[in-house]
């Protein structure tokens, strides 16, 4: 109830905020208008290599210390691969919406290249369990802002 | 006035696995809005179960989300959400600024998994930066660490005098939201909250200080553990200062120092019982007693254009220390380290490394200490061509422990070792750019000091063949862990971009 009552108040100071920055006749963030615009661009990219490394990865193991003297904390565990991966990505569409795939090729799955989960951080495919070796990424992304974003042959 | 909004969307799919049961593919969404001083972002990632004619979501959560609200009054910032906590102090030049990358960074080496200069221990980070604050782990489909929104909602405020009142002086107050019903003393015992201070010296550099408070409290009554009764109930203390300092003199704008110190100050039980019998109405009394630890680093960099043009020097160095705990009161009983060791460790059948003191013992096991890490880096470019040398060197890297996967022989005349070894890795790597193609290589070495000899080891080639080995190498370099079995860490790649 507490968390409920808190996410109330932040979220009626953001529309309050919100509200007071408006004009009268404020304009839709996003409209049919802003799709389609400018030119269409492309851009690819192939990357790849070898390697060989030590290969580590996450296990809970029990730490003492605590007031129950059994926290489960997260350890680590080693053992050892050559590895080869390749990546071909490709990207196109316009300026504000546009389309980017790419496959991801990891022979002996030790390559860390797969990508995040999540956005954020350690949430990766051959982290624990390192197991993913073919793996495909299709994605979409839509940007509405002015002035309108810039665009590099940057993947 | 600035307004935008941006939605991505991916479509993951895993041709190899199947993620507990017929897991079909992953779709990961996020969204972000801004409108003047209001921003707000939200991630979540689902997995989708069954066969292409009966699909169904599996599982899905939110990876991130968070709330941003700026120039409040001119002066006050709130962040709600997130998943992020390095911008609450002034950061490490060396170690990497995504926590991924960090942990990439730390599964190589075993170090730089903070982003801090103070370069505290992984399980003391953890514990107040780390899985329960900031962020939480979920598994999903089978694969675990997946990072997603805390059950305690981080809130950040940010108070920047410099606007209003013309003084350089931000006030941090991180101040999350417990997901759970607490009471106000655990709020205040168990690290959530972080009030921090930064001030900007102009010309000069900044400088902060902060308080993680960990303020311990004992409860009246008695703990039961394992049908047996203890007293006092004591919810420890566990407060992190820290100063931090960044100079960037303006006069000598090649060099940049960032140092900083972080000191830790908590209590514990000693494990040894000063009264009582265990019983409800006569429960066995503990002592509590206080412990302490620093972490301190200090890391140059220095653009030394003016010796040879395009070289830039960097060197670290860090110190973790504690003292309070010690054999007597971290272990039951009165014996000491020694008596401890020639009991449980007789030495016709264990090698005790020179290694393997009290003091190490204690940083190591009580604390997780590196006690000394020194870490020296060079880059240099030209045309073409950028070059990168590293070297660090660790104390106390790890532990040599013959009861487990170090040299764990059992057999009549043979020794198991126990000790600890500190580790050197040195790493070259040079990058290659022509047109559309850039090409890198690096390769790498760790050196490990004060691992046992086949001598010290008590291996002969008779023992190793009545065991089943060539001779006393084959059965040394078989029972060698992984780690230093293989040194090498050799990495090509290439990029081609059209």
């Amino acid at each position: 109830m507490k968390r409920i009552i808190v996410s109330i108040m932040v979220s009626l100071a953001a529309v309050v905020i919100f509200a007071q920055n408006q004009p009268l006749n404020p304009v839709a963030i996003a409209s049919m208008n802003d799709l389609f615009i400018q030119k269409p661009f492309w851009a690819i990219e192939l990357s790849g290599g070898f390697g060989y490394r030590i290969e580590t990865y996450w296990v809970p193991i029990v730490q003492n210390g605590s007031l129950t003297d059994a926290t489960p904390l997260i350890g680590v565990d080693v053992t050892a691969k050559p590895y080869f991966y390749s990546i071909p990505r490709i990207k196109t569409g316009f300026s504000n919406l546009y389309l980017s795939a790419a496959f991801y090729l990891d022979v002996n799955n030790n390559s860390a290249i797969m990508p995040t989960l999540g956005t954020t951080e350690p949430g990766f495919f051959n982290q624990t369990p390192h197991e993913a070796g073919k793996f495909a990424e299709i994605g979409m992304t839509f940007v509405c802002q002015k002035p309108l974003p810039i665009i590099t042959n940057s993947i | 006035m600035s307004e935008a909004f941006t939605y991505n969307n991916k479509f993951y799919i895993d041709f190899e696995n199947i993620h507990h049961g017929a897991n079909l593919f992953f779709i990961e969404n996020n969204l972000k809005l801004t409108m003047n001083n209001v921003s707000a972002y939200v991630a979540t990632l689902s997995s989708w179960d069954g066969t292409l004619t009966n699909i169904a979501v599996n599982d899905l959560i939110v990876t991130n989300a968070w709330l941003s609200l700026k120039d409040i009054f001119s002066c006050i910032s709130i962040l709600a959400g997130s998943t992020d906590f390095s911008y609450l102090r002034i950061n490490s030049l060396f170690a990497p600024s995504t926590y991924r990358e960090r942990i990439l960074e730390y599964n190589r080496s075993a170090f730089f998994i903070t982003p801090f200069v103070t370069q505290q221990p992984r399980l003391g980070m953890d514990f107040y930066y780390g899985i329960t604050g900031y962020f939480g782990f979920t598994v999903i489909d089978g694969m675990t660490d997946i990072v997603t929104l805390s059950p305690t909602i981080p809130v950040l405020s940010t108070i920047a005098l410099q606007k209003p009142f013309k003084i350089p002086l931000t006030i941090y107050l991180f101040t999350p939201l417990p997901g759970n019903p607490i009471t106000v003393a655990d709020y205040f015992n168990k690290n959530y909250v972080t009030v921090a201070l930064s001030y900007e010296i102009t010309g000069v550099g900044s400088v902060d200080a902060g308080w993680i408070p960990g303020i311990g409290y004992t409860t009246p009554g008695i703990q039961p553990i394992f049908m047996t009764w203890y007293s006092p109930v004591q919810y420890h203390d566990n407060n992190v200062f820290f100063i931090d300092a960044k100079l960037n003199f303006a006069s000598f704008k090649e060099l940049i120092i960032v140092t900083g110190a972080e000191f830790i100050e908590s209590t514990f039980y000693n494990k040894d019982i000063i009264g009582g019998t265990g019983t409800a109405n006569d429960p066995f009394v503990r002592e509590v007693l206080n412990s302490f630890e620093i972490n301190y680093g200090l890391e140059v960099s220095y653009k030394a254009d003016v010796l040879v043009k395009n070289l830039t020097i960097g060197l670290g160095f860090y110190i973790n220390y504690g003292t309070g705990k010690n054999f007597q009161n971290m272990e039951t009983g009165t014996e000491t380290f020694d008596q401890y060791n020639s009991t449980n460790f007789p030495a016709a059948s264990w090698i005790l490394l020179s290694s393997f003191t009290e003091e190490n013992y204690i940083q190591k096991n009580y604390y997780g200490n590196y006690p000394l890490s020194i870490f020296f880096k060079t880059d240099y470019s030209f045309s073409n061509v950028s070059l990168s040398l590293q070297n660090l060197f660790i104390k106390l890297r790890g532990s040599i422990d013959g009861s487990s996967i170090w040299w764990n022989v059992v057999a009549p005349g043979v020794k198991r070792p126990l000790g600890y070894y500190d580790s050197d890795t040195l790493l070259v790597s040079g990058t290659y750019t022509e047109g559309i193609l850039s090409v890198t290589a690096s390769v790498s070495y760790t050196f490990y000091f004060g691992l046992p000899s086949i001598t010290d080891l008590g291996y002969t080639d008779t023992i190793a063949q009545s065991i089943g080995y060539y001779n006393a190498e084959a059965l040394y370099w078989d029972k060698t862990p992984d780690i230093v079995k293989y040194p090498w860490n050799i990495t090509v790649t290439y990029t081609v971009k059209y």
